[in-house]
């Protein structure tokens, strides 16, 4: 991880477009030109590099990117906490960093941490407090997030003793309770079981839904993330590689042409369609579903019923194949950065075994 | 402690959906964040393990030492004279409370808070959470700081009134004696809150800059051997080069004693021969054995026998020492603001 104390390059004089640009007060989030550059010299870190991010009001936006892409340092910069080197960034058209701003902003990290001598209520209602909220109203908001997260019973323990799940869940309530118009969660599923992921997941979403908060998320569990949010912008090595694209935009642009279909007696029916000569690559995968290509789509729809009624098969799902986020994500990195740029971490540490020389060798020889 | 009971869900209302005055009725008073952050540092700092162990050592040190001087006076204070008894009692007080009770004790309480004032926070991760509230850095500073003051003050009259009481107790003098103390606490219970607020910007400031709490009881403890040895050890290894060479100017103790005894001053404190010796020994603040006393010695008149009274050493006009003093340690205090204010603060 970026050590985000290290010493941080002198702000450069603002580009004059960035000093012209127009604040949009409609937008959740809208940043310019957002750069974090950390160290100087030879050990120049760019952590952030020039972003320009919009997240509209009221939308679940997904902020995706490999280990060291940016996404922590780029949301703790709109959340207030790190400085931006350059660049400019707004909340609802209050610059960021500024009480403003974070007024209607609240964040939930991954991993939080907690005072070793306040309760999980007291913690609550003090987090509260420090929004602002009047004393007897923190205390209300306190307990009815502790109810919707199923937490009541361990309000008076002390969150440092909090399992994995009931610490997030706690960081989530902290981050809601004062009905933010913005929250920022970054991997805040983090180290969860796929239980409470799923549960803790469904309540963000509610509560949003609820709340009409914006929601600014990231994370690694694409299939989670993929059921949160309507859209997406992806981060590699500190530059926007995919910008706010919607999920129906980005099946579309993602496409790859392909069909599924699912049904009983599948290898007859894959066989059927292979011999019709209509379709291209056609195979079937490991839950028998078969996946083909076709150029001639129309008359597979036409004639697939006679195939199936020929076969005594019976339909359980045909229709295009929806392209994962997950297939977006290997597929934009791979093709900004090489489809080597995943496994890069991989790469070097061979890389510098190798410069270890015979040593190198002999350290690999004895794993 | 407080139930927590379960809310009535149908009272979860969208802030959204509230007109603003509804909003506003409803929330009713605002919290502010200074207050707050006061109110939760004061607190946690009022921990009744940390007020006892404070007051424990509090008391030990005025309990030991006026147990030394009372068995070392010729006869029962109790018989003699009001006067002497009040003077006797003002001036050992007066002693140990600029060397321990406002003194080592306090600076190493006060330098142990204050040095983890925003590096407890950063290094435990809370600081990230603090610092996405609507709440600017200087006020979070600048609370925390308030609510260990108010602590520390608390604390300190507790801890000088137990002093007091010890001695007159241990001294056996009348409450009138005590009541002639008491309004001598007041100059020492000052410069004890100037001490405070000095320490804990000063600290404070290392508390922004450093997380390691290694270095910040290494500081703490270099202070305390600056301001209470390192004086009488340039007086006594170069007498007179400590006056030639204006070591004094950067003699802490020497200035702190000067404050100290000036504000005892606008009191109408008379320091007997005992607190003008050692505070010229240690801090250099009268003459004394080690400067040059020939001169005095001569002039002294020999009716006064051994009580003669020494004079003040007078390098540096006390409003001096002072006014530098709330410099640097303003100078500090922008400073540690200015350098929060650029902070970056990652998760831990």
């Amino acid at each position: 991880m970026t050590d985000v104390n290290a010493y941080h390059v002198e702000p450069k004089k603002i580009d004059e477009e960035i000093e012209e640009v127009e604040i949009k007060e409609e937008l959740a989030i809208q940043t310019v030109g957002l750069k974090k550059h950390f160290g100087r010299g030879y050990n120049l870190v760019k952590a952030v590099d020039g972003i320009n991010l919009e997240v509209k009001e009221g939308e679940v936006h997904g902020y995706l990117g490999p280990n060291g892409a940016g996404k922590t340092t780029s949301m703790l910069m709109i959340a207030g906490t790190i400085r931006p080197t350059a660049g400019k960034g707004y909340i609802f058209g209050k610059p960021i960093g500024s009480p403003a701003a974070n007024k209607q902003l609240g964040v939930a990290i991954a991993n939080p941490k907690f005072w070793k001598t306040m309760s999980a209520y007291k913690y609550l209602v003090y987090m509260g407090q420090l929004h602002g909220l009047e004393k007897t109203l923190a205390k209300e908001r306190a307990k009815e997030f502790l109810h919707i997260l199923e937490m009541t019973q361990h309000g008076h323990r002390l969150p440092v003793a909090f399992s994995t799940g009931m610490k997030a869940k706690l960081a989530v309530a902290q981050a809601l309770m004062h009905h933010p118009r913005l929250a920022i969660l970054d991997e805040s599923t983090a180290g969860l079981d796929p239980e409470s992921r799923f549960k803790l997941v469904n309540t963000i979403k509610e509560l949003a839904d609820i709340l009409g908060t914006s929601i600014f998320v990231s994370g690694h569990i694409l299939t989670e993330i993929e059921k949160l949010v309507s859209r997406v912008t992806i981060i590699v090595k500190g530059k926007i590689g995919l910008q706010g694209i919607t999920l129906r935009e980005m099946r579309k642009e993602f496409s790859t042409g392909q069909f599924s279909l699912e049904c009983s007696n599948p290898e007859q029916v894959m066989q059927d369609l292979f011999n019709m000569g209509v379709t291209s690559q056609i195979f079937m995968d490991h839950n028998n579903v078969i996946i083909f290509t076709s150029d001639f789509i129309d008359s597979v729809y036409a004639w697939l019923p006679e195939i199936l009624k020929r076969n005594g098969a019976i339909l359980q799902q045909f229709g295009p194949l929806e392209v994962t986020l997950e297939e977006v994500f290997i597929n934009v990195i791979s093709k900004r950065y090489g489809s080597d740029f995943l496994y890069e971490d991989k790469i070097l540490e061979e890389f510098q075994d190798e410069q270890k020389g015979i040593f190198g060798r002999l350290t690999r020889r004895s794993k | 402690m407080e139930e927590i009971t379960q809310p009535d869900i149908s009272a979860i209302v969208p802030m959204e959906i509230d007109s603003k005055r509804k909003r506003r009725k409803k929330d009713g008073k605002r919290s502010f964040g200074l207050f707050i952050i006061f109110q939760k540092t004061f607190r946690e700092l009022l921990s009744l393990r940390r007020v006892l162990s404070y007051i424990a050592l509090s008391i030990v040190f005025p309990f030991v030492f006026t147990m030394i001087v009372s068995g070392q006076l010729t006869g029962t204070l109790a018989d003699m004279s009001i006067d002497f008894q009040i003077a006797t009692v003002v001036n050992y007080f007066a002693f140990y409370s600029f060397f321990w009770n406002a003194g080592i004790l306090l600076i190493l309480y006060c330098g142990l808070i204050a040095s983890t004032f925003i590096s407890s926070e950063e290094s435990g991760g809370t600081l990230i959470f603090l610092l996405t509230k609507p709440i600017k850095r200087t006020t979070l500073y600048v609370g925390k700081f308030l609510g260990y003051f108010a602590n520390m003050a608390i604390l300190q009259i507790v801890s000088l009134m137990f002093g007091l009481t010890i001695t007159c107790t241990l001294f056996d003098v009348s409450s009138a004696v005590f009541m002639a103390g008491m309004k001598f606490l007041v100059p020492i219970y000052l410069y004890a809150l100037l001490m405070i607020a000095v320490i804990g910007l000063m600290l404070g400031f290392l508390s922004i800059i450093n997380k390691r709490m290694v270095i910040s009881v290494l500081v703490i403890m270099f202070q305390i051997i600056f301001i209470y040895f390192l004086g009488i050890i340039f007086r006594v290894a170069i007498p007179t080069y400590y006056e030639s060479g204006h070591l004094y100017l950067i003699d802490i103790g020497y200035n702190l004693s000067l404050i100290f005894t000036t504000f005892l001053g606008y009191f109408g404190f008379q320091p007997i021969p005992f607190f003008q010796q050692n505070f010229g020994l240690f801090f250099g603040t009268y003459v004394s054995m080690f400067s040059d006393v020939s001169e005095f010695i001569g002039s002294a008149d020999p009716e006064n026998g051994l009580t003669f009274l020494l004079p003040e050493t007078g390098y540096i006009n006390p409003i001096v020492s002072i006014i530098v003093m709330v410099a640097i340690t303003a100078l500090l205090f922008i400073l540690g603001i200015i350098i929060l204010e650029r902070k970056d603060i990652g998760p831990q």
